[in-house]
């Protein structure tokens, strides 16, 4: 294997190649900066030019930009409170409060650092489980599955700590909200009021910009101020470097995280992030700064959300089932290579495999680079007053969601979104669980109805089932204990 | 803030009530998911409203005007929102009407030169740079524009 | 204020000149002239694919797209666009409506949009009918059968140690065909609705919580012929291809048989009957004809023609036919006069009875929503 392994990286260590990786991260850093344009649109432009390639040359370039989106996204997420893409959503919370503390590089700095090192450790787990890897998919059948959403579902409960009723409301509106459109266990229309639009239900990318970014756009106009609310910026990158290196047991908890979650078919990116917030919020010491600007909360997912693109490739690579619209469009691609992803990639595909794990590491450490570098400059965007920076914006929101259906009914939900979440923000409802239960809304129908209809009641018997409710509950008490813990303390 | 609690949550209560009730027609394998979310939907904010009219009518008792305090700000709060929500609305009129590189130009510079008090020269300069960015990543990254009602 | 008014008007003015300037060049006249020089090498034709990039039918046409570019007279560019939106009927719709008949403009379409088609779902503002075909890409399928889930060959399809399960993403979409096909061969299946997509499935397949499953030609020499080989999968039969009303071995797979040898082995005597009508019917417009490349009706005749003889250049290409060998599978394009007579073929398959019973199949066995 390891002798495969370094086989592998010379194909990779030749310059041609290595100048793809390159090309691949630049375009990914421009794709994951602006905000709400996930992997698609950057798979769409990068496609074309993978005819012709050799397989590993164009490898090179698909991963290289796979790679490097879920690093570069992060910056809008932290200076504007705009997620960048599906996979950086939780590290708004912290990220962007920081950024209005004046602390914008440092947030970027330690982001990059976790993001980085998480990186890598994905793509090492991966090399080191890849041929073992088959077997722990197989074992999460639909039962298995079903108390997957259920973990990520408690996460509600999670990030709904201040004010719990509101919280739990908002998260059953997403719930409601995700089962617009087609239904899973059978072929009927809901909620659809005959419009064309909606037979797909709400796009996940134009719900998330809608509800972040119109709100934060809003306030900053209100507030006459720049996002930093101050003249000049305090803390650099290097000092988020060094809160990096200070919670660097952290980054490797959830880089692991990061990986096994992105190994389950079927939840997808936006799950890991906020599960490993919501876990990392519930689970630190003096957790009460969490989602008033405390580094951890950066940390934890941004480590989290590039270790899952190395799980994530183990359903795409070796089952041929994409975890989201990127991996589905790399799977095109590589069937334009003529690869063909499936149980091959780990015996006579193996060199390929091998390869793409490569390209991941060395495609991180690339983007990492890059968008170190760019931070400093990059967070000045935090000094522009709003008024200057607003419109702007508002013209590249409206583009960006245009380009998740190219219809206008993106635009209009953007708009009806939008003011959801900024009436939800003055009146100080959590956001978080609502999108939570957007996205797994239809998984947990989903998994319900198969686990039925399949299994009857003797799914519950599980003994994986019945391991992951013990976890829901242990983590829901976990929190109120430690609650009750700090009221007596407080008192 | 009181005021608007109440508003959305009545809101949220009635939308629940029209979601639980249009789910009832549905297939039975179709309706019992939405079904549920709607009633517990329904049960919360129903125990939210109840909530809020329960502490105002405390509020009123007490001689404690926290609250009427409270909803002074948020009413200012959104009373200061709401022109920044009409030039929005009116952009996206606009780029119905009049497509978005038309609509994108009148909006910026009337935003610009109105709000932001930019002298013209600045805003002539930021808006001819946003456009030739614009067009240019649209023409690399193959991206679309919103159509309007001439097919522009 | 008086300057405000000036700002404004001037705002106006290059609002104004700028569309007009976008605005001009789309307008053209139509071009009227041969084939030959139909096109130009700084033209661009749209390829509009319905579904998101990555899937299926994007992947194929964006494997035709640069051959088409090199082979059509004129060599002008041929470009995708993913209009997605309504689980393929948004791009349909689009193209139909609202989407100009110039020859600039073509529509790919697969089976999923043919089955909506069929199944008249909400949303559909299209007809085939009004459209002309360019050139079409056969597909096929192979059923196969979980070893140690009960079913290790044809003739345990009728006695299986456990009971058949068949995993779906729903009834309204091509798993329909296998539905009619378990009631050609009197199969007993229980079907569980509701997977996410055919890799789900497979997963699904392997797990032992459904043992008989369906896959594309691609995705299961990728996908299943490796499984097969340690003896974890079993193929059964293939769809096969219909001509001439008959249904012959499919020809990506000449040593397996097909549904129709199948029958007879079960029981004696080929599969006959109204329930077998329709399957073939349906067979064809699914597998047989699976993807088509449409122009609108009204779209000038030597665009199509343009693009039709390109496509026979296509074919014939032996850089195309390698890489088509990985893409779709050892087909030949259904091109020329072929495909003409074939999408006739097709849409007098799908007449007005052939769609009733099939619905009313769904309807009385699956839930299916009338309509």
């Amino acid at each position: 294997m390891l002798e495969a392994g370094l086989e592998a990286l010379t194909m990779i260590l030749q310059p041609a190649r290595m100048g793809f990786i390159l090309l691949g991260s630049v375009i990914g850093i421009v794709v994951g900066i602006l905000p709400g344009m996930g992997g698609a649109v950057g798979m769409s432009v990068v496609l074309p030019f993978v005819f012709g390639m050799d397989p590993y040359s164009g490898m090179a370039l698909l991963m290289g930009m796979v790679a490097v989106i879920h690093t570069a996204d992060t910056f809008p997420s932290v200076l504007l409170g705009i997620p960048g893409s599906a996979g950086s959503q939780s590290t708004i919370m912290d990220g962007y409060p920081l950024a209005q503390q004046g602390q914008a590089a440092r947030a970027l700095g330690a982001a990059f650092t976790a993001s980085l090192v998480g990186g890598l450790i994905g793509a090492a787990l991966l090399f080191g489980t890849v041929s073992v890897a088959r077997p722990l998919v197989l074992a999460l059948r639909s039962p298995e599955l079903f108390m997957l959403t259920l973990l990520g579902l408690s996460m509600m409960a999670i990030l709904s700590q201040s004010s719990p009723l509101a919280g739990i409301l908002s998260g059953v509106l997403g719930l409601f909200l995700g089962s617009i459109g087609g239904a899973p266990a059978i072929s009927r229309y809901r909620f659809t009021f005959d419009l064309i639009y909606l037979l797909d239900g709400i796009p996940m990318p134009v719900l998330a910009l809608g509800l972040f970014a119109l709100p934060e756009m809003l306030d900053l106009l209100v507030r006459q101020t720049n996002i930093a609310g101050q003249a000049e910026l305090s803390g650099s990158w290097v000092e988020g470097i060094k809160d990096a290196i200070k919670h660097r047991w952290l980054i490797v908890w959830n880089a692991i995280l990061g990986v096994l979650i992105g190994v389950v078919p079927g939840l997808g990116g936006p799950v890991v992030n906020w599960v490993t917030y919501g876990l990392a919020a519930r689970t630190c010491k003096n957790n009460e700064n969490f989602g008033k600007g405390d580094i951890r909360g950066v940390i934890a997912p941004e480590a989290a959300n590039n270790a899952k693109e190395g799980g994530a490739l183990v359903p795409t690579m070796l089952f041929g089932v994409p975890g989201s619209s990127t991996t589905a469009i790399l799977l095109g691609g590589l069937i334009l290579m003529g690869i063909q992803a499936g149980p091959r990639m780990v015996s006579t595909d193996l060199p390929i495999m091998l390869t793409i794990i490569w390209t991941l590491a060395i495609a991180n450490v690339f983007g990492a680079v890059l968008c170190l570098s760019l931070s400093g400059v990059v967070s000045k965007i935090s000094l522009i007053p709003g008024k200057l920076l607003v419109p702007f914006l508002f013209v590249i929101m409206i583009v960006a969601s245009y380009q998740s259906t190219r219809h206008w009914g993106d635009i209009i939900t953007f708009v009806v979104i939008g003011i959801l979440g900024w009436v939800m923000k003055r009146i100080d409802w959590p956001r978080a669980p609502l999108i939570i239960g957007f996205v797994l809304s239809t998984p947990a129908e989903r998994y319900l109805h198969l686990s039925m209809s399949r299994y009857g009641f003797e799914w519950m018997k599980s003994p994986i089932v019945i391991g992951i409710a013990v976890a829901i509950v242990g983590i829901l008490f976990y929190g109120s204990l430690r609650g009750v813990k700090k009221e007596k303390r407080d008192a | 803030m009181h005021n608007l609690k109440l508003g959305f949550g009545i809101l949220l209560f009635v939308l629940f009530s029209g979601a639980a009730y249009t789910s009832i027609g549905f297939h039975r394998l179709a309706m019992y998911f939405p079904f549920a979310v709607s009633v517990i939907g329904v049960i919360l904010s129903g125990v939210y409203v109840g909530k809020l009219i329960f502490a105002r009518r405390q509020g009123q008792a007490g001689p404690s005007s926290e609250t009427a305090v409270d909803s002074i700000d948020a009413v200012t709060e959104v009373r200061k929102a709401l022109p920044y929500l009409a030039w929005f609305l009116g952009y996206i009129l606009l780029i119905s009407l009049a497509g978005i590189v038309a609509a994108s130009v009148v909006f910026l510079a009337a935003f610009l030169y109105r709000e932001a008090r930019m002298r013209w020269w600045g805003v002539v300069i930021s808006i001819t740079s946003t456009l030739v960015l614009l067009l240019a990543f649209s023409r690399i990254m193959r991206l679309y524009w919103p159509r309007n009602l001439l097919g522009l | 204020m008086r300057q405000c008014s000036k700002f404004f008007i001037a705002a106006l003015m290059l609002a104004a000149s700028v569309s007009l300037v976008f605005a001009g060049g789309a307008a053209e006249a139509p071009r009227d002239v041969s084939p030959d020089e139909f096109y130009r090498s700084n033209d661009t034709i749209e390829m509009i694919i319905s579904w998101s990039a990555g899937g299926g039918t994007d992947t194929i046409g964006r494997l035709m797209a640069p051959y088409l570019s090199r082979h059509i007279s004129g060599q002008p560019n041929v470009q995708v666009v993913n209009v997605t939106g309504g689980g393929g009927i948004e791009g349909h719709n689009e193209f139909a409506l609202r989407r100009r008949a110039d020859g600039f403009n073509m529509l790919f379409s697969a089976g999923s949009s043919k089955m909506a088609y069929l199944l008249n779902e909400p949303g559909i503002r299209f007809d085939f009918a009004d459209m002309q075909p360019a050139f079409g890409v056969p597909a096929g399928a192979v059923i196969y059968s979980n070893p140690r889930a009960g079913v290790s060959s044809v003739q345990d399809l009728l006695n299986p140690s456990e009971p058949l399960r068949f995993g779906s993403i729903g009834v309204a979409s091509t798993d329909a065909i296998v539905l009619l096909a378990f009631d050609v061969l009197g199969l007993d299946v229980q079907t569980i609705f509701g997977y996410e997509g055919s890799g789900a499935i497979r997963i699904a397949f392997e797990q032992g919580e459904v043992n008989i499953n369906r896959d594309g030609t691609i995705g299961y020499l990728g996908n299943v012929l490796p499984l097969v080989e340690e003896g974890y999968a079993v193929p059964l039969f293939t769809f096969g291809q219909v001509r001439d009303g008959e249904v012959v071995r499919d020809p990506a797979f000449p040593e397996l048989p097909s549904i129709a040898e199948v029958h007879e082995e079960l029981y004696g005597t080929p599969p006959s009957g109204h329930t077998w009508e329709i399957f073939k019917a349906v067979s064809q417009v699914l597998f047989t004809l699976e993807k088509v490349m449409w122009f609108q009706q009204d779209a000038p005749e030597s665009a199509m023609l343009a693009v039709r003889e390109g496509a026979v250049r296509v074919s014939q290409d032996p850089d195309f036919r390698a890489q088509g060998q990985q893409v779709f599978g050892p087909y030949e394009l259904i091109v020329g006069d072929e495909i003409e007579s074939a999408v006739s073929d097709m849409l007098s398959a799908l007449s007005v009875e052939v769609r009733q019973d099939f619905v009313q199949f769904l309807v009385d066995n699956y839930d299916l929503d009338p309509r």
